[in-house]
């Protein structure tokens, strides 16, 4: 038994080594942006434009982080995207969750080309969109408030999409004994669709948060004033058209990705599955 | 179930907080500081670290001192793109700003959309610029402001100029044999040469000009080999005759010698820097940042870029103005009082100093504080000296595509996919369809 138990065992193991050493070489090439963000924040000017670079600062600079914080009104700046993405995101699970409900259970005419205008949309770049958009604003009388911040962003039709999607695996046949039941649809929504569609919704959500998060240009367009704007304004600071100084943008890029990392590491398991799910079907 | 409400029970509460909060905290333009009967202008810019500390203090001195009871705000409104693009959605949809920032092609665009106030009638005016004034200022830095196209009028003010100039690492050009930077074209190529090592063991080496695809660049070296970008009239290009044809030829020859390399973004201050290359040309704005890169490894220098007459030298102007959008008589000569004075002598050194642009004015190089400046930033008085000899680049509208036609150009000689006169050549196609278009 022994002997031939042996090379089942190395094969075992080499197959396993190899498979560890192609997940560890990814690993690594997914890793060494942000390890390569935070070594240069932590380096002086002189170091992060030395060439060959080093991959350790000599002394790390942490006064760089109070730099930052003391060029730029980051912790205003990082309050307003937290609350922008968060209300955003809020705001746009909740009419998504309701639009993709409609198209993907409720029957009514012309649903399909309702749905395919909506996702017709989603070919439309933002810079045509930009002036249309900015003027509406400025007529509604939201320019340079939270308003033209947050309510342009709080519909999404890839959130619409990517729900409808979800919503259309559950089977039919739960959706009508719920009504059979005597529930409202608001009330099959909530109690039947959203629980299962829990790796969506978050889906959903991250994206929203992300894409919210990183906004730089509605921001700049649609405020004025440092009390209204964002934490990508706050990296931007760093870049002059003469030069960047890369270690204080590093230390400002880590500051604002601290947010989106503990947000990912927490939703992750359900982010990779609410992708993989929006192209089943039942 | 009940897990999934509870959460929402939990974090409702929270996001409706934050809601609640978001719509209450909007503010408004004009609100704090403002103070009563204070007319209040509003300037955009694209300032960001030491420099908008800089602009800030000077706002600050200006809202404190100046006598038409003026408050100026200043606000960041991103890069030069990012401006753009909110002034022409401003332009239609409301909002601009009394003063913004804005290179000549920008100008150029605002002036079609006519919100741009021509500057001649206030710089002639009773709070106007005195002749001395006038003659004080680079004649470039107004040249580059007055727009052929719409009737020769001054149409901006100049605010955060510079100048085309040479960065030179003297201690490997000493050791080539050359004892100060090249003046000539030929003397260039040489030098380029000269410098160059290859590194037997496989690893950079040192190479003698580090090229950075920019069309300002391009247009420098064209004119100072005796090449013309345009026709007397502004319709056609001519940067595909011989003298510019040479440039990129000798560029191409320097690339296949391996003399020569293309850097992408600002990789050059590093390069240049780390000693790999000997030569560039660019911007004096980015000597700051040029100097923390050298950090004292070696000595560098700045000087004109090479000439074919080196007794009638040239190069190119950069940098971004000041427009005033039209609003009313009182908002105009608001405006107008804060450009002046920014355009002042004590001013223009203090923003000078500050920041790493060029003083618009030739007398602030005997004041004590450019002088004492200087000497910690010799290269600053190298570019300063380098001025006289700048004239602005063209700023017909449609040049800003021909510039992108002109580092297509580069790109193609420095990569062997195209000859210096085919490239060229393709370029000024191009070039002549775009200028046609928006003629």
């Amino acid at each position: 038994m022994k002997p031939a138990n042996k090379p089942k065992y190395l094969r075992e193991l080499v197959r396993r080594a190899a498979c560890h050493a192609v997940l560890a070489s990814g690993c690594v090439v997914m890793v060494f942006p942000f390890y390569w963000m935070l070594v240069t924040s932590l380096k002086g000017q002189s170091e992060a434009q030395m060439l060959p670079p080093m991959l350790w600062p000599v002394k790390p600079q942490w006064v760089n982080f109070a730099e930052v914080f003391k060029a730029v009104p980051m912790a205003r700046y990082l309050m307003n995207s937290l609350g922008i993405a968060v209300v955003v995101t809020a705001a746009t699970i909740v009419t998504s969750a309701m639009a993709a409900h409609a198209f993907a259970r409720i029957q009514f005419p012309g649903r399909e080309l309702a749905f395919g205008l909506f996702l017709a949309t989603m070919m439309i770049p933002f810079e045509v969109i930009l002036i249309p958009d900015f003027i509406l604003v400025h007529r509604l009388g939201w320019y340079n408030t939270y308003a033209a911040l947050i309510v342009p962003w709080c519909a999404s039709v890839f959130a619409i999409f990517l729900l409808r999607q979800s919503f259309m695996t559950i089977p039919t046949e739960l959706h009508e004994a719920s009504l059979l039941d005597g529930c409202s649809h608001l009330r099959y929504l909530w109690s039947v669709a959203l629980p299962l569609a829990t790796p969506s919704l978050i889906t959903v959500g991250i994206v929203s948060f992300l894409g919210s998060w990183n906004s730089l240009l509605w921001p700049l367009v649609v405020t004025d004033t440092p009390e209204l704007r964002p934490v990508q304004v706050g990296l931007a600071y760093f870049t002059t058209e003469a030069g960047t100084k890369y270690h204080l943008a590093a230390a400002a890029a880590t500051v604002s990705i601290l947010p989106i990392v503990a947000l990912y590491l927490a939703a992750q398991r359900h982010f990779v599955e609410g992708i993989a799910r929006t192209g089943l079907k039942s | 179930m009940g897990g999934h409400t509870r959460v929402i029970r939990k974090y409702g509460a929270l996001l409706a907080a934050l809601m609640v909060a978001a719509g209450g905290c909007s503010s408004k333009n004009g609100g704090a500081g403002s103070g009563a009967g204070r007319l209040k202008i509003v300037f955009w810019h694209t300032q960001t670290d030491d420099n908008a500390r800089a602009l800030a203090e000077l706002v600050r001195r200006y809202n404190a001192t100046n006598r038409l009871g003026v408050t100026v705000e200043a606000l960041y409104q991103g890069n030069y793109d990012d401006i753009f693009r909110k002034t022409m959605a401003a332009v239609q949809g409301g909002k601009l700003p009394d003063i913004a920032v804005a290179y000549e092609s920008m100008v150029a665009e605002y002036m079609r959309a006519g919100v741009v106030l021509p500057l001649d009638d206030l710089v002639n005016g009773p709070n106007g610029l005195s002749k001395q004034d006038l003659k004080d200022i680079e004649p470039a830095f107004l040249a580059t402001n007055r727009f052929p196209q719409f009737g020769n009028k001054l149409l901006s003010f100049p605010f955060t100029k510079s100048v085309l100039v040479m960065y030179s690492n003297l201690d490997a050009l000493r050791a080539a044999g050359f004892s100060q930077p090249p003046k000539t074209w030929s003397e260039f190529w040489r030098a380029a040469r000269a410098v160059t090592k290859r590194d037997p063991s496989g690893g950079p080496g040192v190479r003698g000009l580090i090229i950075s695809a920019n069309a300002s660049t391009i247009d420098g070296w064209f004119y100072s080999n005796g090449g013309r970008l345009l026709t007397p009239d502004r319709k056609r290009v001519l940067f595909n005759e011989p003298p510019c044809v040479e440039v990129f030829s000798g560029i191409r020859s320097l690339v296949d010698a391996g003399a020569a390399y293309l850097t992408q973004e600002r990789d050059y201050q590093m390069e240049f820097g780390a000693g790999r290359g000997v030569l560039f040309c660019g911007s004096s704005t980015q000597r700051n940042y040029f100097r923390e890169a050298v950090a004292g490894k070696f000595r560098w220098a700045i000087s004109n870029i090479p000439q074919r007459d080196p007794k009638h030298p040239i190069t190119v102007l950069y940098g971004a103005n000041l427009a005033i959008f039209r609003s009313n008589p009182q908002r105009q000569a608001a405006a107008w009082d804060f450009v002046k004075w920014l355009s002042q002598k004590e001013q223009t050194a203090f923003w000078a100093i500050r920041s790493s642009y060029m003083p618009i004015r030739r007398s602030v190089a005997n004041m004590p504080e450019m002088l004492e400046a200087w000497k910690k930033d010799p290269q600053g008085k190298q570019a300063f000296d380098v001025i006289r000899y700048a004239v602005p680049e063209p700023n017909v509208r449609g040049w800003q595509d021909v510039r992108t036609y002109l580092e297509e150009a580069l790109q193609a000689v420095v990569s062997g996919t195209d000859s210096a006169k085919g490239a060229l050549d393709k370029a000024a196609e191009k070039a002549n369809q775009a200028l046609a278009s928006k003629a």
